[in-house]
């Protein structure tokens, strides 16, 4: 099915508007481009490298929890690790 | 890395005689099982948090299936909402691929900005046709497990519905005019009918989208990842619930085969007899210029409809809306021809689509049935949105059409006696099903068959396409597959490796 997969922001760069999130349990790098006012910390929804937009970490949670019973449970568990630290 | 989105792994292999092709899909095509043992209303509002990037098709398919399980036609007022917010977001879709993924093959950058536009006018358009009343939630209780909104609550939503979504319509088109077209969508449609005036077009207009037509034809790209997939017949829900139901319905629905081979449902498809598809078509076939053509195609043809139809909306709305007795009149009797054409429908016809420019595909008997009064879906009317019938009240086992609804599949009483439904909806990238069974309110069963199985399965459109492309230099094969990828429109990321 078409997902789109909560991701934290660990890291912005202004310049480009791009971000590194913690997405699948690694570090990955999306656009921003398509939302506004997003900030390191906050959950976006990310899909095929553009963030949709900004949810709240309980939406992040149960959307992350509802991938996981999904079928994405290794990757869903691993997203829902500590970040890692941005280099 | 691992991608709880899933991603397809597309991997060109250079061998004797051409491309060897071999896709690989880790997409959850099971994931509509997390929805088992919930009841339907917690399914609608949780469905669209997964299924987040065609939420509207995925909610709209899952609220009509379910109304179907119970027997509940949909208010004619709520269908046409949901299937004109279905709309809006494939055009917002659409205009991903144009503004997004066109300009990288040009070398230059996306349209992030103008994107962003788009969403927002999505956003504007969807909150007010859902104002007061969201067609695609359970509405306000008529009964235990009614999933419609009542006239009430459509009425006000409908209302509402006369001015931000024509604002948010307006701003879709002019977004489209400045950045796609470089006209009015209307205008485009009316001017464009045919190769040469595609071609002169892409020449003259200053957009991403003609450049890259222009750099495909100049190039001598038109024609590549032309195959002998067919395209996806009109299923009756028969067929569908054959294939749905039974012991193969997992494999089914992960890898779909028709009549033993694949076969695509994309824009492509829905496209391939309006007059500048079918004229590509005559000489291409479903190679990369008709496909890039039909997306356009579908983007314009839709925003010229979605005004009128938001403006037959509004008018539908009664002085009051309580006095609207279609909303809670019964399903008519049906005559027993109808009901016999339910329960024998007739056997695809063997067709000769001369318009779709395929007839050497049809002289090897590579295209399947197609009946011609469906072959052309632009865009989702009632009549395109096929329920399952629901239960006639009393002891028959025998069902009548939705209002609406053209009869196409029959019905058996084990299918009624354990409340099940089944919907298909024209979502952006082709057809999407949803099958649920319903057992004391609850979901007992719950698949969904999506296109991007039928348009990426390991022998269909891609694979087959990709085949074909030219065993270039690794760069070059590489954009072309991309290009060639980005035609059909997975929903999903994807990585092309070659050796």
């Amino acid at each position: 099915m078409c997902l789109a997969v909560p991701a934290l922001i660990t890291a912005i760069d202004p310049a480009t508007d791009l971000a590194q999130v913690a997405l699948g349990g690694v570090t990955k790098e999306i656009s921003l481009a398509l939302v506004e006012g997003a900030e390191v910390g906050d959950y976006v929804l990310v899909h095929v490298g553009y963030a949709l937009g900004r949810i709240s970490p309980e939406e992040a949670e149960h959307t992350l929890a509802l991938i996981a019973a999904a079928g994405g449970a290794e990757v869903a568990c691993e997203t829902l690790l500590p970040p890692l630290p941005a280099s | 890395m691992n991608d709880p989105a899933g991603r397809l792994q597309i991997h060109l292999h250079r061998q004797t005689g051409g491309l060897g092709v071999r896709i690989q899909s880790s997409r959850l095509t099971s994931a509509s099982r997390v929805f088992i043992g919930k009841d339907l209303t917690a399914t609608l509002e949780t469905l669209p948090r997964l299924f987040s990037v065609c939420a509207t098709a995925q909610t709209v398919a899952c609220v009509s299936a379910g109304e179907a399980a119970l027997g509940i036609p949909p208010h004619p007022r709520a269908l046409a909402t949901r299937l004109l917010l279905v709309d809006l977001e494939t055009v917002r879709e659409h205009l991903w691929r144009l503004l997004l993924d066109w300009p990288r093959f040009l070398g230059e950058s996306p349209q992030g900005v103008a994107m962003a536009q788009v969403m927002a006018a999505f956003d504007q358009g969807r909150r007010a046709l859902a104002a007061n009343g969201d067609p695609l939630r359970t509405g306000p209780g008529r009964g235990t497990g009614a999933v419609r909104p009542d006239a009430a609550t459509v009425a006000v939503a409908t209302a509402s519905a006369a001015t931000a979504p024509t604002a948010a319509l307006t701003a879709l088109a002019a977004i489209t005019r400045r950045q796609v077209l470089g006209q009015p969508p209307g205008d485009w449609l009316a001017t464009t009918r045919d190769l040469q005036t595609l071609r002169h077009w892409a020449r003259t207009s200053d957009t991403a989208a003609a450049r890259l037509i222009d750099l495909v034809d100049r190039q001598g790209w038109a024609g590549l990842g032309r195959s002998p997939v067919a395209v996806l017949p009109p299923l009756t829900l028969a067929t569908l619930e054959a294939r749905l139901s039974g012991p193969g319905a997992e494999a089914f629905i992960a890898t779909p085969l028709w009549q033993g081979a694949a076969a695509e449902s994309t824009p492509f498809a829905r496209q391939r007899n309006q007059p500048l598809v079918a004229d590509l078509a005559r000489e291409l076939g479903n190679g990369l210029l008709p496909r890039l053509a039909a997306q356009l195609v579908e983007l314009s043809s839709l925003l010229v409809a979605l005004p009128r139809r938001l403006v037959a909306l509004a008018e539908s709305v009664p002085s009051d809306a309580h006095s609207d007795d279609s909303f809670d009149k019964p399903f008519g009797e049906p005559n027993a021809e109808s009901i016999d054409e339910q329960l024998d429908p007739p056997a695809p016809q063997s067709i000769i689509p001369s318009v779709n420019g395929a007839e050497e595909l049809l002289a090897a008997g590579q295209v399947p049935a197609v009946d011609p009064e469906l072959t052309n879906p632009s865009s989702n009317t009632p009549e395109r949105l096929a329920l399952r019938a629901p239960p006639r009240p009393g002891p028959s086992a025998k069902v009548v059409p939705a209002q609406g609804e053209t009869p196409q599949s029959p019905h058996t009483a084990a299918t009624l006696s354990t409340g099940t439904g089944l919907a298909q909806v024209q979502a952006a990238r082709g057809l999407l099903v949803h099958r649920l069974t319903l057992e004391q309110g609850r979901l007992a069963d719950y698949r969904i068959l999506a296109p991007t199985e039928w348009n990426f399965h390991p022998q269909g459109a891609a694979a087959l396409g990709l085949a074909t492309l030219p065993a270039a230099d690794e760069p070059t094969l590489r954009r072309l597959a991309g290009l060639f990828i980005t035609a059909l429109d997975p929903c999903v990321a994807y990585d092309i490796s070659i050796s």
